[in-house]
């Protein structure tokens, strides 16, 4: 099996029940919640088979919690608010996921976003890359521009 | 003047195992370095080794282009 980049399809069906706040909302006559979710990316052994029918973050082919990576991986940065790039929207993390002093359990080839502040820590996104094995050192995930083209989750 | 950097110990070297840090210095070490760059990603790394084992490597992924969804608004009919 492989990891196979996707935006999840629960997480489309979350988008349309307000499941995922990467940004703050607006309260309405209903909702009162307006602050924004924490979201969290994990990194997957590339024998994992992450990809479009994840439903939930869970440590099923995730790196082992050794060598200074900790299972659930690390939170990221979110200052970025939801944006419209002509007809497309977009959101991505502002800063960098960073791993220190790192030795990858094995090679990984995909890092997992999903909703820390959900309950049952929905999952949103399968992002792949070509396989890395880190040892003694860190390892960086750098976020694509914020834009309509190459922003980390967009909705066309 | 040689540089001591951190690499993960080697059991084979009589270090113990599972005890990932020490100092070297690194001139001890054969270091080599990557990209690849392609629609996905601009990856950089780097690695050092000892003895014929990876001792040492970092990466760098940057990635470019990322999940989509299409949203559809249906059209009565």
């Amino acid at each position: 099996m492989a990891n196979t980049q996707a935006l999840v399809t629960a997480a489309k069906v979350q988008f349309l029940c307000g499941t995922h706040a990467f940004g703050a909302q607006a309260a309405n006559g209903t909702r009162t919640v307006t602050t924004k979710d924490v979201f969290k990316l994990a990194l997957y052994l590339a024998s994992a088979s992450r990809g479009a029918g994840d439903t939930v973050y869970n440590t099923t082919g995730e790196l082992a919690g050794t060598g200074n990576y900790t299972q659930g991986g690390v939170i990221l940065t979110n200052a970025n608010a939801p944006a419209a790039d002509g007809t497309t929207a977009h959101w991505t993390p502002s800063a960098s996921a960073t791993w220190t002093a790192l030795t990858s359990s094995g090679t990984f080839d995909a890092a997992v976003l999903y909703n820390d502040s959900a309950t049952a820590k929905n999952e949103v996104s399968v992002h792949t890359f070509a396989s890395q094995s880190i040892t003694a050192a860190d390892f960086t995930l750098t976020m694509p521009t914020n834009d309509g083209t190459t922003g980390l989750v967009r909705i066309a | 003047m040689t540089q001591k950097i951190i690499i993960q110990k080697l059991a084979r070297n009589g270090w113990p195992a599972d005890e990932p840090m020490t100092m070297i210095d690194e001139s001890l070490l054969i270091y080599s370095e990557g990209v690849i760059d392609d629609e996905n990603e601009y990856t950089t790394w780097k690695e050092w080794r000892l003895d014929g084992k990876i001792v040492k490597r970092s990466a760098h992924v940057t990635l470019k282009k990322n999940v989509a969804a299409e949203a559809v608004a249906a059209m009565f009919s």
